[in-house]
C-alpha cells in the first residue's frame, strides 16, 4: 500500500480521465436538452395536410379541363348532350377520388354543381365556368370548398 | 499526562476533520437553502422556454399553412393536439389582439408564473385575415378555424 501511495507516475492518464469524463457529462446534459426541442414545431409541418389539400384542389382543376375536352370529342360520336357527358365523367372522376384517397385513410368529395355557359348554349368555347364543391377530412382537418369555381375556357 | 499534551502528532489530521466537516456542512446548507431554485424552478425555466416558444412555432406554422390552402368560398378548421402543461404549468396560447403589433404576435402566456413567450406570424394577419382567439392548454380540443363566409 505504501508504495502505491508515493508512486506518483501516470499524472496525464489519471488528469485526461478526469477531463473527458467532464466533457462526457457536459455532453450527456446539452443532448438531454436537445431531445425534447422543436417536436411540436416540426410535427406540425409533418401533420398538416396542406400538400393533399393542395393536390386535389389542382386535380379537380386540371380535370376539369380536361373532362370539358373530352365530353367534346364524345359527343362528335354520340346522342349525348355535352352536360351529360360532362356529369358522367365527373361522377367517375368523383368516385376515383374518392377510393384513392380512402387508401390513405382521407375521405373525399367532389362533386359537380353546375356548368356554367356565356350564351345558355354548350358549344366548344362557350362553356366557360364549373363549379364544384370540395370536400376533404382526415379526422383532424376538415376542408370545405363551396363551390370552388374552375375556369375552363 | 503531560507527553500527551505534547504529543502533536496527530494534530494535522484533526484539523483536517475539522476543517472538512466545516465546510462540508456549509456546502449542505448552501445547497438545502438554494436546492428549490437549482434543481426546480431553473431547469422548470428553461423546459418552459423550449416548450413555450416550440408550440408557438407550430401554432405559426399551422396558420402560415392554413394561410397558403385557404379557400375562396368555403372553410377550413384543424385540429391540434399540444401537451396539457409545459414545465409545470398550464399555459395560454393567445392570438394577440394588441394595436402595437397589429395581431402579428402568437403570445403564450403561463398563468402561475407569468412566462411569455412571443412568437411572429411572418406578417401575414396584416394581409386578409385578422387572427384572434385564445386557448387554455387544459381545455380538451383545440381548433384553428377559417370561414370565408363569416
Amino acid at each position: 500500500m505504501e508504495s502505491m501511495k508515493k508512486d506518483t507516475k501516470a499524472q496525464w492518464i489519471a488528469l485526461s480521465g478526469l477531463v473527458i469524463s467532464l466533457i462526457i457529462i457536459g455532453l450527456a446534459a446539452l443532448a438531454n436538452q436537445a431531445v425534447i426541442a422543436g417536436y411540436h414545431s416540426s410535427n406540425a409541418v409533418l401533420e398538416f395536410p396542406k400538400d393533399n389539400i393542395r393536390e386535389l384542389n389542382s386535380h379537380t382543376r386540371d380535370s376539369a379541363m380536361i373532362i370539358k375536352d373530352l365530353s367534346f370529342e364524345i359527343n362528335s360520336t354520340s346522342n349525348e348532350t355535352i352536360p351529360f357527358i360532362f356529369e358522367q365523367l365527373f361522377d367517375n372522376y368523383s368516385t376515383q377520388m374518392q377510393a384513392l384517397y380512402a387508401v390513405h385513410g382521407e375521405t373525399v368529395d367532389v362533386s359537380l354543381v353546375s356548368i356554367n355557359s356565356t350564351n345558355g348554349t354548350f358549344g366548344i368555347n362557350d362553356i366557360d365556368l364549373i363549379f364544384v364543391n370540395i370536400t376533404y377530412n382526415d379526422g383532424r382537418t376538415h376542408y370545405i370548398s363551396e363551390p370552388e369555381i374552375i375556369e375552363v375556357r | 499526562m503531560r507527553k500527551l499534551f505534547r504529543n502533536e502528532e496527530g494534530v494535522s489530521l484533526l484539523f483536517e476533520y475539522i476543517l472538512f466537516s466545516l465546510i462540508c456542512i456549509g456546502f449542505f446548507m448552501i445547497i438545502s437553502v438554494n436546492a428549490d431554485d437549482i434543481f426546480m424552478k431553473n431547469p422548470n425555466e428553461v423546459v418552459m422556454q423550449d416548450e413555450m416558444s416550440d408550440i408557438g412555432n407550430m401554432m405559426s406554422t399551422m396558420i402560415t399553412d392554413m394561410y397558403l390552402i385557404l379557400p375562396e368560398n368555403g372553410e377550413i378548421a384543424t385540429e391540434y393536439r399540444i401537451p396539457a402543461k409545459a414545465g409545470r404549468e398550464e399555459y395560454i396560447i393567445q392570438a394577440s389582439t394588441d394595436i402595437y403589433y397589429e395581431d402579428q404576435i402568437i403570445e403564450l402566456i403561463s398563468s402561475s408564473s407569468g412566462k411569455e413567450v412571443r412568437v411572429t406570424i411572418s406578417g401575414i394577419a396584416t394581409t386578409i385575415l385578422p387572427i384572434e382567439g385564445t386557448a387554455l392548454s387544459s381545455s380538451t380540443n383545440h381548433v384553428i378555424s377559417y370561414d370565408s363566409r363569416r
